[in-house]
């Protein structure tokens, strides 16, 4: 029998959102064996099922929408939602699957974070902001520069009582795209502000359709 | 703000938050206003560690079980983790409804090895609690503590209420039953510890005196009234096929050490290798039924989905027709792509071809552990592999594609002497020459790793000497110099200062807790952890306390000699021991418990195999 290849939607929030990124694949992979579908598992030395994540979601990065495609070798109904609901931890939840006949992109997203700072903090990073900044990132001793704005749609930071709403839209260019986190981080660095991360989130995902 | 919003916060800041966050699969969730008794199962490690322990597991299942319980489970968090709750002022919580532990009815430490002590007096210090149990007053949690080191509980009998000596299955649900009695009565916090030494196998250290001879060594242990037995004896689960065992099983979010099933397919071990702790403290071997095995591993692998699923035992060749057995669970295993892993699986071709057989998905590496380089030698520890075994085993291994072989060592045995550490290189050597012999062309891997000898209580060998700092140098030296010679073998040993602290803490008495403590106060913990562990530290709090730690391990002991923990029975008889130490000087061996009974005195316990002999 060919496999169907099916699309999952879940959210993610807090405590779960701690969980890594290799972590979450495992998790799934356990949570289908006790539901027991049989999912297609790759051949070779060291089978794994193939559970891939459209976005990989950084530890701590909670969610309102995100997607994994995963191969099954049997055919799926709606109720593995609620089946699926009623085992997985507490702050992921299922929200829809479908059989994924097309490839999908992703194509822009909304970020929040909430920060506990200092009084002056807006008026500090729209200043940073207006110097049209970039982020400097150091992998296995490669530097990459991105220039912020290159990726930046839009932001907004604004003040809820005690924490600092900050809000970002950003737009992924030939599948590269900027973290809020490394932006924050820039800016906490270049103005010396200790910060506490309350929540980051990603409020919603835009994917392109591809055949 | 609750505890958990903050907690929250520090997690982005922190390595490996997923320790800290609960909400595992088959996690317990009770509403603990609605119970009699709040119990907090701590393990002085980090999580990754103590979600690996399967007696976490049983009685994590086991205490909930009872309605009038919520048992929850608090972990020894990382420095990173422990600076921020400071900061903020969080105390040591609980991962299930993040409650801090002071406000727990008792708190259950487990006592898997010696390096940790530290790390119980910190956990302890975490949760704001004073350390000694005599400052704990009625109200605040009772302190009682389990596992293998209990069976010399001495070095921590200031800090520990009562000690769970031998399997908790049973002992434990009675200590509940009585802790309830003493919560919703007046019963003073004095009143319940002497009610709790009548209970088999708890041992309560303050209700006994210890007196000293002017060289140190102990003179008497003394119960202080009539009422207080004068040896406490372990607890065991008779038939392990009607004792509780769970099938929900908690299962970690985050890779731990052992990220898999473990079901227990026996206790015990029969071997009586003379070094050898576990084999004394475990016995009598008591087998489970195939199929409740085979029932349980279906459960498991349905409740906790887990990919792979270990058997384990202390000596899994053992098990009758674990070929059978194994294949079995195969059979349903391999259809949910489920892997099955046989730990300490006593090698020879049958049990090769199983472990092909079942170990699909896993890199073929060979594990034998023949202790020591001559047969003279391993005559001596009673580990009974001879060099042929090992030689036609490798050469059957070779033969069926194995490449990687390890091979554990102890230096320092007991009457070692310099040709037993070179016929370890001797081993090695003649491995290497079977290789080429078969004229394999790809690479080969033969490791060797050397450990040094620690004289455990109640074992045969509890009277020897350890071997000085010098000697263990010198003879890792002599090894690693020789070894260089064969190619293809890599060489790795276990740290001196570190063996030589589980020498001295294993062994130690009493006044061993006041060194602990200062070692605690000058900054050990996570001794274990080789990035941590500083010999430097506890030598001051030994030179703080006027004590030399030689005294404990570098010190042979007279057969005549109050030990520490003489305190305890393990139905083992001292002479039993001696008399296997007397034979251990003679390099005579000794059957094992299938053979025939050897009369070590656990039969006395009516379990096991020990039955109808």
């Amino acid at each position: 029998m060919l496999a169907n290849r099916y699309r999952f939607y879940f959210s993610r929030d807090l405590p779960a959102a701690f969980i890594s990124h290799l972590d979450m694949t495992r998790l799934f992979e356990r949570l289908f064996r006790r539901l027991n579908i049989k999912l297609k598992f790759t051949q070779g030395f060291n089978p794994h099922p193939k559970i891939v994540f459209i976005l990989p979601m950084p530890v701590g990065l909670c969610s309102k929408e995100e997607i994994f495609e995963v191969e099954c070798e049997q055919e799926l109904e709606n109720s593995i939602i609620d089946s699926f609901n009623k085992v997985l931890p507490e702050g992921l939840k299922m929200l829809k699957v479908e059989l994924a006949t097309d490839k999908i992109q992703v194509s822009d997203m909304y970020y929040q974070c909430f920060v506990e700072v200092e009084e002056e903090f807006c008026k500090y990073f729209e200043e940073f902001m207006k110097k049209n900044p970039a982020v400097k990132k150091e992998k296995e001793g490669k530097v990459t520069i991105k220039k912020i704005f290159d990726f930046l749609l839009n932001y907004e930071c604004e003040r809820e009582d005690k924490t600092v709403k900050i809000s970002f839209h950003i737009n992924v260019l030939n599948g590269s795209y900027i973290k809020p986190e490394d932006i924050l981080r820039e800016f906490l660095q270049e103005y010396n502000i200790e910060c506490r991360i309350v929540k980051v989130e990603r409020v919603k995902v835009n994917y392109k359709r591809v055949i | 703000m609750v505890v958990k919003d903050k907690v929250f916060k520090l997690l982005y800041d922190v390595e490996k938050p997923g320790r800290y966050i609960g909400n595992e699969i088959n996690m317990i969730k009770k509403d603990p206003k609605k119970v009699d008794v709040r119990f907090a199962f701590c393990f002085p490690d980090v999580y990754e560690i103590g979600m690996s322990n399967l007696g976490l597991k049983i009685l994590y299942h086991l205490l909930n079980e009872r309605e009038d319980v919520y048992c929850e489970r608090a972990f020894m968090p990382w420095i990173d983790m422990q600076k921020r709750m400071k900061k903020e002022g969080i105390k040591l919580f609980s991962l299930e409804t993040f409650t801090e532990l002071d406000r727990f009815d008792i708190l259950g430490f487990s006592l898997s090895y010696e390096m940790s002590y530290t790390n119980v007096l910190k956990m302890l210090e975490l949760c704001g609690l004073p350390l000694e149990s005599q400052k704990r007053e009625k109200g605040m949690p009772i302190v009682i503590a389990g596992g293998p080191c209990t069976y010399n509980p001495e070095p921590l009998w200031e800090f520990v209420d009562v000690f769970v000596i031998g399997e908790g299955e049973e002992v434990i649900l009675e200590i509940i039953d009585l802790f309830k009695r003493y919560k919703f009565s007046n019963m003073t916090k004095k009143e319940f510890l002497f009610e709790c030494a009548s209970i088999e196998g708890c041992y309560v250290p303050s209700l006994y005196n210890v007196e000293y001879n002017k060289d140190g060594i102990i003179k008497s242990i003394t119960p202080v009234s009539e009422n207080v037995p004068k040896k406490v004896r372990k607890r065991i689960v008779k038939d392990l096929d009607t004792s509780y065992f769970p099938t929900k099983m908690i299962t970690p979010l985050i890779e731990v050490v052992h990220d898999r099933i473990t079901l227990e397919i026996f206790r015990g071990c029969a071997r009586g290798c003379r070094f050898c702790q576990a084999g004394v403290i475990y016995r009598p071997v008591r087998f489970r039924k195939a199929e409740k095995i085979l029932q349980y591993a279906k459960e498991l692998v349905e409740n906790c989905g887990c990919n792979e699923i270990t058997l384990v035992s202390l000596s899994t060749s053992d098990y009758p027709d674990i070929d059978k057995l194994a294949r079995e669970i195969l059979k349903f295993a391999e259809e949910k792509k489920v892997n099955i892993s046989l730990p300490s699986l006593r090698l020879d071709s049958t049990s090769l071809d199983l472990l092909k057989e079942v170990e699909k998905v896993r890199k073929p590496t060979l594990t034998f552990a023949p202790e020591a380089g001559t047969q003279r030698l391993r005559d001596i520890i009673n580990k009974n592999i001879k060099d042929e075994d090992i030689y036609s085993t490798v050469k059957l291994a070779f033969e069926r594609g194995f490449q990687n072989i390890k091979l554990y060592f102890m230096l320092g045995l007991p009457l070692e002497e310099d040709k037993d550490v070179l016929g370890i290189y001797t081993i090695a050597k003649n491995i290497r020459e079977i290789y080429k012999e078969l004229g394999f062309k790809k690479k080969v891997r033969i490791t060797v790793s050397t450990s040094f000898f620690v004289p455990k209580p109640h074992t045969p060998f509890q009277w020897e000497a350890q071997d000085s700092i010098e000697n263990m140098q010198r003879k890792m030296k002599l090894l690693k110099e020789n070894l260089k010679r064969v190619k293809d073998v890599e060489y790795s040993w276990h740290d001196f200062y570190l063996s030589k602290l589980e020498a001295v803490l294993s062994r130690g008495d009493r006044r061993l807790s006041r060194v602990i403590k200062g070692a605690v106060a000058l900054g050990c913990q996570f001794d274990d952890w080789g990035e941590f562990f500083d010999f430097s530290k506890w030598e001051k709090a030994f030179v703080g306390e006027n004590i030399d730690w030689k005294f404990y391990s570098d010190r042979k002991r007279d057969f005549d000699e109050v030990l520490p923990w003489d305190i305890i029975d393990t139905g083992v008889t001292k002479e039993f021991l001696k008399k296997e130490c007397l034979l251990a000087y003679e390099a005579k061996t000794t059957s094992s418990c299938f053979e025939r009974c050897m009369g070590c005195g656990v039969a006395s316990f009516r379990g096991g195999i020990c039955v109808g002999k």
